[in-house]
């Protein structure tokens, strides 16, 4: 973990709202695992906003670049999509305890809703790397939301759901999920991201089939470090911090808890 | 190279910029992008005689210019702060003060027994300040009877240099602080979280757990500023300020109101590079302004000059 100013080197707009910054960041892009993440400083001299944004790590590559995909939702997101190539924005991290990759043979399932794709797609491409055959369910309130529809399809035996039906199978895609035949002769692990209630029934689901699940939660963040104990939340242990403990958890540590 | 180094006490700092209590924990995490040695020295997380799981989440809220917290003082209690945080800290080249927090006047004082034999750490802050707890904490800082009591309980038990961290949350903080002078204080610590609070105006929810937080941050730093500058008028012993500092000019500010030492707390979460830059920042004012020393610019505010 070092603090950096690195160089924004290309942006890429999905939607209206969802952009992808890469960054050359050398350091990152090395040392960086999928469920690892980064606290962007978007204020310069002026103290407002006030905190780091953290972002998970989207995506890596060999020569030194670091991708962040980010939904706006504020002032601080907007900040990053009003950005010019060649700006510089000071990164802390890779920071959080990553996903595991599994050191069993198995057939990972990757859950993501929303903009939870961001650290979902880093892990599938690691899991393709390690010769892992991965299913990948995706959803999204509509159409335009889904990224990188073409790589996805290419990549992985993938399942879309969209909210509003504009693409794919019209609901959320917990729902979608429920109804895929799984094989009860095979090993699952899951991984999600995205929306709480969405986590809850992925979870239920896992649990109920003695699936392995990890998923990534999210709180708002003080150091983002793990000194600060601002973004505690209740596991089975007590209390641990989603920064240095987590984000990503063992589903059976926190499901009671969401 | 002009000497930044202030003493306070018999104790030593090689310049006057800390990091305030509950921003860096133990330091184990912030040690790897801040070199500790260079600051005048770091105050630990508040201890308490027993560990404490700390309060509802959401614990952290933004707000313009600064946060809202409520952590309230988890930490993981006396007896692993020995066991589990003390060899590190001991290998800390610099100042470490150990902030000390209790829900009674018992607590403070057995925990400035058990820390009394450890000599690396020559600084107790006592917190009787935290907004966050619901026994002890503010409470203290609030009454002037138990003020003047758990200082002085301590002070029987301690030879370490005492500070008492004072709450904003009062209607005369010069009447505080004085008390805690009297009572064998030989510094004292301005100023912790103002009390507040936001509410989610979509579901009519409190944004933090615990309903009510304390604000730190930029916000606060004017505020600051008047009750050090307050406090320099009512006692003697050196002030330690904080409250919103944010670059090296604030830190010249807090010490022309009368602060010795500062603390710089909320923002290293927004520039951990902060202190270091502070430290440059500050050398490079009195050397343009040619001042050979801190002392020259404490307390020295201007009224109808
Ligand atoms: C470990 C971690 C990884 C993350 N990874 C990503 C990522 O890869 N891509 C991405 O787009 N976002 C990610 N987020 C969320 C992102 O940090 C927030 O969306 C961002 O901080 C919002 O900043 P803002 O200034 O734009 O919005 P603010 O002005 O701070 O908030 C605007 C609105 O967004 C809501 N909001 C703020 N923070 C969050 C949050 N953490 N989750 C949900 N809603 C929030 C607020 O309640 C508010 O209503 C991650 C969060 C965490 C904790
Ligand atoms: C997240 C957080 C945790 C804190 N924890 C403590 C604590 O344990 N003990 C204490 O005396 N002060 C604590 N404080 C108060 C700070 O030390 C400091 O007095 C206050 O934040 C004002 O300074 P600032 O505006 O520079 O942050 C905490 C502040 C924050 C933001
Ligand atoms: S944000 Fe400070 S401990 Fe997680």
């Amino acid at each position: 973990m070092i603090n950096n100013k690195y160089p924004v080197v290309d942006k890429i707009e999905h939607s209206d709202n969802i952009f992808e910054l890469v960054f050359s960041a050398p350091y990152i892009a090395d040392q960086g695992l999928p469920g690892e993440f980064v606290n962007v400083k978007v204020n310069y001299n002026l103290p407002h906003p006030f905190l780091r944004r953290p972002f998970s790590l989207h995506d890596v590559s060999e020569d030194g670049k670091v991708s962040l995909l980010i939904k706006v939702v504020g002032a601080g997101t907007r900040k990053l999509q009003d950005c010019s190539l060649g700006d510089e924005f000071e990164l802390l991290g890779p920071v959080g305890k990553p996903f595991t990759i599994p050191d069993i043979d198995c057939t990972p399932v990757l859950v993501a809703g929303g903009i939870g794709i961001a650290p979902i797609y880093f892990l599938l491409k690691r899991l393709v790397n390690e010769d892992f055959d991965p299913i990948l369910f995706l959803g999204a309130k509509t159409s335009g939301d889904i990224i990188k529809k073409k790589e996805l399809i290419s990549t992985c035996n993938v399942h879309f759901a969209t909210e509003d039906g504009s693409f794919a199978k019209e609901g959320f895609v917990s729902d979608l999920l429920l109804k895929h035949d799984f094989n009860v002769n095979e090993k699952y692990y899951f991984y999600s991201c995205g929306p709480k209630p969405m986590l809850k029934k992925i979870g239920e689901f896992a649990i109920q089939n003695n699936f392995e699940c990890e998923v990534s939660l999210e709180e708002n963040f003080g150091c983002g470090i793990g000194a600060c104990y601002g973004c505690s939340i209740l596991t089975k242990d007590g209390y641990k911090r989603i920064c240095r403990d987590g984000p990503v958890f063992n589903i059976k540590d926190v499901f009671e808890f969401l | 190279m002009i000497d930044l180094g202030v003493n306070i006490g018999s104790v030593h700092f090689k310049n006057p910029i800390l990091l305030a209590s509950g921003i860096i924990g133990f330091g184990e995490e912030y040690q790897e992008i801040i070199d500790f040695e260079n600051l005048g020295g770091i105050v630990t997380k508040s201890i308490s005689l027993n560990p404490r799981a700390g309060n509802k989440p959401p614990r952290i809220v933004e707000t313009p210019c600064g946060m809202l917290n409520s952590i309230g003082l988890e930490n993981p209690g006396l007896e692993k702060f020995l066991n589990e945080k003390v060899d590190f800290l001991k290998t800390i080249k610099t100042n470490v003060v150990v902030s000390v927090a209790g829900s009674s006047i018992d607590d403070f004082v057995e925990i400035a027994k058990v820390l009394e034999p450890i000599e690396e750490f020559k600084i107790l802050e006592l917190n009787i300040s935290c907004p966050n707890v619901k026994e002890g904490g503010i409470l203290f800082g609030k009454n002037p009877d138990l003020t003047r009591s758990v200082v002085r309980r301590v002070r029987e038990v301690s030879t370490k240099n005492l500070w008492v961290k004072l709450t904003p949350n009062v209607t005369n903080i010069g009447n505080i602080a004085s008390i805690a002078e009297e009572a064998g204080a030989d510094a004292i610590a301005l100023i912790n979280t103002f009390e507040g609070m936001a509410i989610d105006i979509n579901t009519f929810k409190p944004k933090l757990g615990n309903v009510i937080g304390g604000l730190s941050g930029p916000a606060i730093k004017p505020m600051a500023i008047k009750r050090v500058w307050e406090v320099f008028q009512t006692v003697k012993i050196p002030i330690v300020g904080m409250g919103g500092i944010f670059s090296w000019k604030d830190v010249v500010e807090f010490l022309i109101a009368g602060a010795q030492i500062v603390q710089i707390g909320s923002s290293i979460f927004n520039d951990p590079l902060l202190p270091i830059k502070a430290i440059t920042g500050l050398s490079d004012f009195l050397r343009s302004h040619n001042y050979s020393s801190i002392s020259e610019i404490v307390g020295k505010t201007k009224i109808n000059e």
